[in-house]
């Protein structure tokens, strides 16, 4: 006999982390119907929204399936309860960071914006920290904009390398914890039973593989073009994704300028190659950003409402861009009064950003590329993405 | 006859506005209490939805023996007046004295002399969709509206009759009963109070976009269904599918097919889950080789009476019940149907091949198309009417999703609550 053992106070917190609608369901399983992504064998997501009613915390902590979910939001159109399988997903993933979170208290200030103050407070102090060191503020060139000449490049690049040290510390234990809490240490099925037709026998050609296939659908966001009732999720997330990866590049472009072409006042001209690249980028995030913004804002009931933890990251990246851009232009006006205070509160989002991936809705693209990894292993999901159809004939 | 176009000054104790079971039953309950009474139905023909039904549930027995006995009590009893076409077009006065406006629309045909010889039907050339059939067969434009009518008299159609251009009908007529010239009349009844009995129309099924009703033949509703199954239906009685009148072999019934879904009708509908149950019998009966499937979300058959009707039906290992919402339904080959679910209690998405689908849909109120020109009357936030209105009382579908044995005992009620108010 199963024991059933609900965490009462799971349900209270995925109330609140973006799932408030839960109790409406009703279990008629529209939503694993309408869900384009959903298996044939344990669909998603009517499962867990009764998990998350009976407050099965260990079921759904250990259900990788809820990284399968896009947030394409159909489930959510069609629910006839407004019970918002979508939104309730969104709410476990965030619980998801929290619980595999290292260490967990930091993680716990994501978890609602009561803790705001603190985790707005902590990059600042850091930083003012930093300023104190001899050397590190120096005397800017108000004539010509160098950054350089304001805080020391290599101040910026030892901070940096410790933060990026902390950050791949941590989420490798993070990583750790969840590939232990799905399974991927053990001997998974292979054999996946599918429907009335038998079994389909998954062909595994090991780790290596299945890491690479997952790159594969995360690269070509092949499984966020399913999505029908909102499509322009795939547009926008890619010019994200790729405008960041542009940004990325550029980065390591303008590092290598400084170290292995010995250029030490990084102002690049705008025709530069790492400029140019660098600024596509910003113009893919921030246009991908906006059209996410914009259709959540204005049409809430198709695109679904954001949770705190969509809120923030979303937020921050867009200060990110924005205090870039911005910095940019008043270097290239001249206006050094503005471009070097732009430039601080530019640091203070990038640290933002990169120093709480773990915690934040950035360690989504670690979660759900370690499904991604579990669901090509254990076959939920199959290559070609599209489900295989078994049509059960009753003569 | 009583059914006539009145003059002159109009009055009785009671007003019931609707022909069907709720407005027959208060009619006839005030009336046999001594109560004279005016039923006005917009129908050239009383016996609203029940009429069209083939078999009650759980009993499996046929609407019409009641509704006979019903027609019989109306004609012997002069107490009760009936108006068919007709409609409440202005209300105005209190309780104990209200003032009814009531169009009455022309049926073009004397009530009189009709004898319904049908004579007029072999000469009319013009085509229209029956909609006593939900459309699935055609009428000529002069109709009888089906072979049990009660009055027994035909009708024209006067959206597709071409009228005095034609006229055919009046020539073929022996008893001078058509008059192509009638005009509608509006005539003022005095009441003391009245009763609302308007009913309900099936939930409008094309607005379910996924369920493929419109798109494919072979889906269709459960009132289409009881016309299937109706000897007086389009079928003579047999259950084939639309496209190709095949027997189907396979069916499957698609529950809260609109209803108990914020996106159409949030309340339940009440009867679906046994209408289903009951017709999914008429199918077992007529097609032995048949397997049927139920897909739903709960059953719901509260009570004994009922409770042990689904007992009954899933005793049957050819009607099998699937927990699952039918939230897609494709098109499969030679016309069939692949209703797409997830059976919740295995955790698996089906795919399940038929030859023709039942949607189960669910009951609006009349009332939220048709507005009463009754300014005193509360409907709530799905256009029921509410029961607080003084001298204004509302039985069966108007008030609610309802069986036709609760919506006879409401129109009892309604009848009380009437004679109450009209005895003051």
């Amino acid at each position: 006999m199963t024991r059933v053992e609900p965490d009462v106070k799971f349900i209270k917190d995925l109330l609140k982390m973006g799932g408030a609608s839960l109790k409406k369901c009703f279990q008629c399983a529209t939503c694993s119907v309408v869900c384009p992504l959903s298996p044939d064998d344990d669909p998603f997501p009517r499962k867990e929204m009764i998990w998350a009613q009976w407050g099965l915390k260990d079921r759904l902590l250990k259900d990788p399936d809820i990284w399968l979910c896009h947030q394409c939001n159909d489930c959510s159109i069609s629910c006839p309860r407004g019970a918002k399988p979508g939104e309730v997903l969104n709410a476990v993933r965030n619980y998801v960071f929290y619980e595999f979170s290292t260490p967990k208290f930091i993680g716990k200030l994501f978890t609602s914006p009561m803790y705001l103050p603190v985790v707005l407070a902590i990059p600042l102090i850091l930083i003012f920290a930093v300023l104190q060191i001899p050397g590190v503020l120096k005397n800017p060139d108000m004539e010509h904009v160098i950054f350089g000449t304001f805080i020391n490049d290599l101040a910026i690049e030892i901070a940096g390398l410790t933060v990026g040290a902390y950050v791949i510390i941590v989420a490798l234990i993070s990583f750790y914890k969840y590939w232990k809490a799905i399974g991927m240490s053990q001997d998974l099925v292979f054999e996946v039973e599918r429907g009335v037709e038998g079994k389909t026998v998954q062909k595994i050609g090991g780790f290596l593989t299945e890491f690479w296939q997952a790159l594969l659908e995360i690269i070509k966001h092949s499984r966020f073009r399913e999505c029908t009732q909102n499509n322009y999720r795939y547009w926008a997330h890619l010019g994200v994704f790729y405008g960041f990866i542009l940004l990325a590049i550029s980065t390591a472009g303008a590092t290598i300028y400084m170290h292995g072409l010995g250029i030490h006042e990084l102002a690049l001209p705008i025709y530069d190659p790492v400029k140019l690249l660098g600024n596509l980028g910003f113009l893919l995030v921030f246009v991908g950003l906006s059209w996410i913004l914009y259709a959540r804002l204005s049409r809430s009931d198709v695109a679904g409402s954001p949770s705190y933890q969509d809120w923030f990251f979303i937020t921050d990246l867009y200060l990110v861009v924005i205090t870039g851009i911005l910095m940019e232009a008043s270097r290239f006006a001249g206006a050094a009064s503005i471009a070097y205070p732009l430039y601080l509160a530019h640091l203070y989002f990038v640290f933002m950003l990169i120093a709480y991936a773990p915690y934040s809705k950035f360690a989504h693209l670690m979660y759900r590329g370690l499904a991604y990894v579990w669901a090509k292993k254990t076959g939920r999901m199959p290559e070609p993405p599209q489900q295989v159809q078994s049509v059960q004939r009753e003569t | 006859m009583r059914d006539s176009i009145p003059s002159g000054a109009l009055s009785g104790n009671i007003l019931v506005i609707g022909g069907g079971m709720a407005g027959l039953s208060a009619a006839l309950e005030a009336s046999e209490a001594g109560y004279d009474v005016y039923l006005i139905e917009k129908n050239p023909y009383l016996g609203g939805r029940v009429a069209q039904m083939y078999q009650y549930f759980p009993k499996l027995c046929p609407p019409y023996c009641g509704l006979e006995i019903i027609f019989r009590r109306i004609r012997t009893n002069p107490k009760i007046k009936y108006l068919t076409m007709s409609e409440v077009v202005d209300v105005s006065g209190e309780p104990g004295a209200f003032d009814v406006d009531v169009r009455i629309n022309p049926r073009y045909v004397d009530l009189e002399k009709c004898t319904a010889c049908g004579e007029c039907v072999k000469v009319c050339p013009v085509d229209r969709e029956n909609d006593f059939n939900y459309g699935m067969d055609k009428t000529k434009a002069i109709y009888l509206p089906h072979d049990l009518a009660f009055p027994m008299k035909y009708v024209i159609d006067d959206s597709v009759c071409k009228k005095l251009e034609c006229a055919k009908c009046v020539e073929a007529c022996s008893y001078d009963a058509i008059d192509l010239n009638m005009k509608p009349k509006t005539i003022r009844i005095k009441a003391e109070s009245i009763v609302i009995a308007t009913g309900w129309k099936p939930y409008d099924a094309t607005k379910l976009d996924d369920l493929g009703f419109g798109k494919y033949p072979n889906v269709i509703t459960n009132v289409m269904m009881e016309r299937l199954a109706a000897f007086n239906g389009p079928t003579k009685g047999r259950i084939l599918r639309p496209s190709d009148g095949k027997e189907p072999k396979t069916v499957a019934f698609v529950q809260c097919a609109g209803s108990r879904d914020e996106n159409h009708l949030p309340y339940c509908s009440a009867v679906c889950c046994l209408a289903s149950m009951k017709q999914a019998t008429y199918l077992r009966e007529q097609i032995p080789d048949s397997k049927v499937y139920i897909f739903y979300i709960d059953i719901r058959t509260p009570g004994g009476k009922f409770e042990d009707f689904y007992t009954k039906v899933s005793q049957d290992e050819n009607i099998v019940f699937v927990k699952g919402k039918v939230a897609k339904v494709e098109e499969g080959e030679d016309g069939n149907l692949i209703v797409v679910a997830e059976n919740a209690l295995t955790g698996e998405k089906t795919r399940t091949e038929v030859e023709m689908v039942v949607l189960a849909t669910g009951m609006q109120p009349e009332l939220s198309d048709v507005k009463l020109p009754i300014k005193e009357l509360k409907l709530d936030e799905y256009d029921f009417a509410t029961f607080d209105t003084p001298g204004i009382y509302a039985a069966g579908v108007a008030r609610g999703p309802a069986d036709v044995a609760s919506v006879v005992e409401q129109g009892t009620a309604a009848a009380l609550k009437g004679i109450q108010t009209a005895k003051r």
